[in-house]
């Protein structure tokens, strides 16, 4: 019964296009699949941290994959292209987005009582822009090496692969910014916020790209929540793996 | 003047008379179409389904409703379904039997051509909805499913779930919007009919206000449609929504316009009672309940103070099972009421002043399981549960009749085409299928019948032999109705007096129903004859309407139906009076059999009562229409 | 029991709009919202006053007329019921109940708590129907559709139009409402042809009336009278995106 015999008459790419960027669903698409983006890579990027404990990795494993990620060349700065791009598509149609909500109700309610949505779909709109400033920061602690970052540079690392290559200690660096209360407990609350941020956003996504049916939507709806938790506990037990000695 | 009233049945067989009207009809040349203008007053299933396909035709069409949106009008709250002859159980139903049905079910006061085209158009009618994309329900094969419905011994009822009404209303307003959306209908929300202009004798147009700015305007056009529903209203107590009225419908009957049998009525048997002078309406619990629930008083009067619990099985009286055995509590509409009537006017009625009685659900539930009957009747009890508190799992529902439908109207000749040359009535506001009673869902078929498949005919019909002039709308005739509208609100403004409009609507209501309601006799009747006059004279001394009429003003469109109610209240009666017989929805308490049964008079009343206006209601002018029966011949109708 | 009323009063869509407080006495349990301000419409009246424009008709919960936010919850307290079918037993003795019009830039106030809700009807009119004549209908059994289809049509079906979606949704959005007309007929067979154009341009004249888009907040569903549920959102969201990708005119 799906819509097989609808005549199409063609609309060219200009109109797709401009359907996808104008218009409230297609902004809300490019908000959905840019999210997803990030999500997966999110997932890539706390897989890859888990390698800090010894038994998946260690020190010499932690480093061998950094090392080959910093090695890809073209591709490594492809795919921060690619991030970069998915987030300020992100942001810039949600901040669209926010902008035709907020004329859409110029007035506002003198008594206002919510009745089922969550607190993550409130927050969306605070946790979005705090979760911005973390990881502009957390590029520029790990990646730039020039905020929080003392040291980082002369921390080396010579891998045992047979290449006897030195390399930057990616591993050690993680072990010194974890050692500090301080700096354990910005990352542990904003992979916190991340989790609430994606506990609507996942579920959610798949709801705006029309990737649910009647059979699966409860089952989806339990995902989000669920997925959000798992990253968020994969990115948080490494910095309280460290803080604790577990790694050391 | 004397004025005879020609039905224009066509001549030949029943069955025939259609097929042949319509080859007779005088069609217009399409390229024409667009030259005639048509205006469409009021949007339930009548007026949008012919607003729609008037425009589909290619007639320039302007359609008027007073609600915010043509999807809201009354027709919406119909729940039970809609019936048509397509046999589609193959359980003996044909055009015939449905016809014969509500022939009799109209209590043989209703027009043998016009029931027929009826049943014959009701199987188009559900086509045409299907292929609208209504989703009536179905049986697992994918097939419609079909109920029995309101005593009919086939199934020859279509539903969607408890709202049928609102599914094929939005049907007909999804058509509408097409249109609208098209440019051949243009929309007007929130505008009330005030007046019609004649021009010539003929109806050439309309007096409306905006409810929104209060701008009065004169719409011309060639060719008049009133789709404005029932009067029910009158009675302030009834199933109707509270914007329903009979001003459209009143303001024809003044230009000249008869208006046929008001003093038929139907009283609907399961509504839940009023439960206090707050009440602004009463709601009806669908017929179906009846199929399960058994209705019952306290044999003995002392017992009604009483929680239902303790009043022992042998203390109740299941009356309508015991008054008629083979029928029990699925006997019509006009019986059950009566019979509930009398139980409370012999002091058994339950509930705040004995108006009620009981409908219990005790025995299905035992029978059937609390899930069954929840599957059955769970959304209607969730529904008498809101209002008054109690669960009809646990306690029986408390029921009383109120008005629902009103099967009088102006009258039509067979093209729907009132004595005013070019003012078409449809719908429930016409007076011409269901005679002295209306059995159930049937009045979703006949909005639909009548836009859908029979005015688009007559009209055109009408269209291509009236050749009138073209008219602008700045005519003499608009300027002056239009004069007249305004003076007439600026009287209502200018009463200033100390009662609210609505507490003369509640005055002329309560005594409607109680001497012109269920029962009627000569001696009340007359009564409310001497008092209405009086009512009418206090609002027009002592109404206070504040506000102004050049803004919305809720108290003023109020105003303004009430002062025609309290006219048109005044005819109901007269033509109550006027009907020494007792017939469906019409029982005049001095014409009964022993055993309480209606008593009709076909020597003398085999007619349809048409009233002419005079000026006064109560010097209007009697025309009758006799009636004759080719095809069926009047009997006693007996549900014993 | 006594309640107070704060009661928002515009005199039309120009002015300036104001509460106003109301002491109501002796209201009865059994009434119905609607008929409690009945009542403070003839006590109104009596002082000279004018009376509160409220927008009502049916009174049985299936015109979609009425609408009133009542204490921040659009229809009120009670789940799937319309205001016209809350009754005032679900309020004790001294509550102060706060009484709004729907708040949407697309639903203009004409007056006190009555707005125009128009906006509806242009989007229904941008393809909220199948295009078939009259007379052009094949016979009603001539297709089968399966009783699931027709289930899920007549779930989407019984929207009634009244608003409280958008009333409810913190972004004004009128998905719910678009929603529930796409997924009806992409239920059914005879939706089919027109299905795409359908929900493009039903939902381009959603944004040209200036709604704002969901973010899944899901107080639509929680309030809607007839319980939609916004599994329609998501069908609408596929047919879109499948629409535009696709490339349609």
């Amino acid at each position: 019964m799906e819509g097989d015999v609808v005549s199409v008459q063609p609309a060219g790419v200009a109109k797709v296009v401009a359907r996808l960027t104008q218009s409230s669903l297609g902004l809300k698409a490019l908000v959905a699949v840019t999210g997803l983006g990030l999500v997966a890579f999110a997932f890539v990027h706390m897989a890859g941290h888990l390698q800090m404990f010894a038994l998946l990795g260690g020190q010499e494993g932690y480093n061998q994959y950094a090392h080959k990620l910093q090695s890809l060349g073209a591709l490594k700065w492809a795919a921060r292209a690619g991030l970069l791009a998915l987030t300020l598509v992100h942001v810039i149609a949600t901040l669209k987005l926010i902008a035709r909500n907020r004329s859409a109700r110029p007035i506002g309610y003198a008594s206002n009582h919510w009745l089922t949505a969550s607190v993550a779909s409130q927050t969306m709109r605070v946790t979005g822009p705090i979760l911005l400033f973390f990881i502009i920061y957390h590029l520029l602690h790990f990646t730039a090496l020039v905020v929080s970052a003392q040291g980082y540079e002369a921390m080396e690392y010579m891998l045992r692969d047979g290449s006897n290559l030195v390399v930057g200690d990616a591993y050690g660096r993680m072990v010194q910014a974890f050692r500090d209360p301080l700096l354990t407990v910005v990352y542990v609350l904003a992979v916190g916020l991340l989790g609430v941020h994606l506990a609507h956003g996942i579920s959610s996504l798949f709801q705006t790209l029309g990737l649910t049916n009647s059979t699966y939507r409860p089952a989806l709806a339990t995902a989000g929540p669920l997925l959000a938790g798992l990253l968020t506990a994969g990115f948080a037990v490494v910095p309280l793996a460290i803080l604790t000695g577990v790694i050391q | 003047m004397t004025l005879t009233l020609q039905a224009k049945i066509p001549s030949g067989p029943l069955q025939g008379k259609w097929d042949k009207h319509k080859f007779e009809c005088k069609l217009v040349n399409p390229a024409n179409k667009r030259k005639f203008n048509i205006i469409v007053v009021g949007t339930g299933l009548a007026g949008a389904s012919a607003a729609a396909s008037l425009a589909e035709l290619g007639y320039n069409v302007r359609a008027f409703c007073f609600q915010d949106s043509a999807r809201r009008a009354h027709s919406i709250a119909a729940q039970g379904g809609i019936n048509a002859a397509k046999n589609y159980q193959n359980d003996g139903d044909s055009v015939y039997r449905l016809f014969y049905d509500t022939i009799k079910g109209g209590d043989y006061r209703s027009r043998e051509a016009n029931v027929y085209r009826l049943a014959q158009v009701s199987v188009n009618i559900i086509d045409q909805c299907v292929a609208q994309g209504v989703p009536f329900a179905r049986e697992y094969g994918g097939t419609l499913a079909n109920r029995s419905f309101g005593g009919a011994q086939v199934s020859r009822t279509f539903y969607a779930r408890g709202q049928t009404g609102q599914q094929l209303l939005l049907g007909a307003y999804s058509a509408l919007s097409r249109q609208i959306g098209l440019g051949t209908v243009a929309m007007h929300e929130r505008h009330e009919m005030l007046d019609l202009v004649l021009v010539d004798g003929h109806a050439r147009g309309i007096v409306t206000r905006d409810l929104v700015s209060g701008a009065i305007d004169a719409w011309a056009a060639d060719a008049v449609v009133l789709a404005t529903g029932g009067y029910g209203n009158v009675f302030f107590l009834s199933t109707n929504a509270q914007g329903c009225n009979v001003t459209a419908t009143w303001r024809a009957h003044k230009k000249g316009a008869l208006f046929a049998n008001p003093c038929y009525t139907q009283i609907h048997p399961t509504c839940i009672p009023r439960s206090g002078d707050h009440q602004s309406k009463l709601t009806l619990m669908s017929e179906s309940l009846r199929n399960d629930g058994r209705v019952w008083v306290p044999k003995d009067a002392s017992d009604t103070g009483k929680k239902p619990a303790d009043i022992a099985e042998a203390d109740r009286d299941y009356y309508l099972e015991r008054m008629y055995p083979s029928f029990g509590n699925l006997v019509p509409r006009d019986i059950a009421s009566r019979a509930a009537k009398r139980m409370c006017d012999d002091g058994k009625g339950v509930g705040p002043g004995g108006l009620g009685v009981y409908l219990d659900f005790g025995d299905a539930v035992k029978r059937l399981g609390t899930e069954i009957v929840g599957e059955r009747y769970g959304n209607l009890f969730e529904m008498y549960q809101r209002i008054t508190d109690d669960s009809p799992y646990q306690t029986p529902m408390r029921i009383y009749p109120a008005v629902h439908y009103t099967m009088g109207g102006l009258w039509v000749d067979y093209n729907l085409m009132s004595n005013v040359q070019g003012l078409h009535v449809i719908g429930e506001a016409n007076f011409s299928d269901h005679g002295a009673n209306r059995l159930g869902a049937s009045a979703l078929m006949q909005g639909l019948a009548d836009g859908y498949f029979v005015l688009p005919y007559t009209v055109g019909q009408y269209l291509a032999t009236s050749n009138q002039k073209k008219l602008t709308g700045s005519e003499s005739e608009f300027t002056t109705a239009v004069a007249a509208t305004k003076a007439r609100i600026g009287q209502l403004l200018a009463i200033g007096g100390k009662r609210s409009p609505s507490s003369f609507h509640k005055e002329l209501g309560l005594l409607l129903w109680d001497k012109c309601g269920m029962g009627r006799n000569a001696a009340g009747l007359q009564q409310a004859l001497a008092k209405i006059p009086s009512i009418r004279e206090e609002f027009w001394g002592n109404c206070n309407v504040l506000g102004d009429g050049d803004s919305y003003n809720v108290a003023l469109e109020k105003a303004g139906r009430v002062a025609d109610f309290l006219e048109f209240g005044e005819l109901m009666c007269k033509d109550a009076l006027e009907r020494n017989e007792s017939c469906g929805g019409h029982f005049r308490e001095e014409f009964q059999s022993e055993g309480g049964e209606a008593q009709r008079d076909d020597d003398n009343y085999t007619h349809v009562s048409a009233w002419q206006y005079t000026g006064d209601p109560a010097t209007a002018v009697l025309i009758k229409e006799p009636l004759i029966f080719e095809e069926v011949h009047p009997s006693t109708r007996s549900y014993k | 029991m006594n309640l107070t009323l704060k009661v928002w009063r515009q005199k039309n869509a120009q002015a300036a709009g104001a509460f106003v407080d109301y002491a109501m006495s002796d209201v009865s349990p059994d009434m119905s919202f609607l008929e409690m301000l009945d009542g403070l419409n003839e006590t109104l009246q009596a002082k000279g006053q004018e009376p509160v424009a409220f927008d009502h008709d049916c009174r049985e919960g299936i015109c979609g007329t009425c609408s009133l936010v009542i204490n921040g919850i659009p229809h009120g307290p009670d789940r799937a019921t319309t205001t016209c079918q809350l009754h005032m037993r679900k309020f004790k003795a001294g509550d102060v109940i706060t009484i709004e019009p729907w708040r949407a830039a697309p639903f203009a106030v004409i007056r006190d708590l009555v707005v125009d809700r128009g906006a509806f009807e242009r989007i229904q009119r941008r393809g909220g129907f199948v295009s078939v004549g009259t007379g052009h209908a094949p016979d009603a059994n001539a297709m089968a559709i399966p009783k699931r289809q027709a289930d899920l049509a007549m779930d989407a079906a019984q929207c009634i139009g009244c608003g409280a979606c958008v009333a409810a949704c913190k972004n004004a959005s009128a998905m719910l409402f678009v929603g529930a007309k796409v997924s009806q007929y992409a239920h059914l067979p005879q939706g089919q042809p027109e299905r795409f154009r359908r929900v493009l341009a039903m939902v381009e004249q959603h944004d040209a009336e200036g709604f704002g888009a969901c973010t899944n907040y899901q107080e639509c569903e929680a309030v809607c009278p007839k319980e939609i549920s916004v599994r329609v959102i998501g069908e609408m969201n596929r047919d879109y995106l499948r629409a535009v990708l696709v490339g349609v005119e």
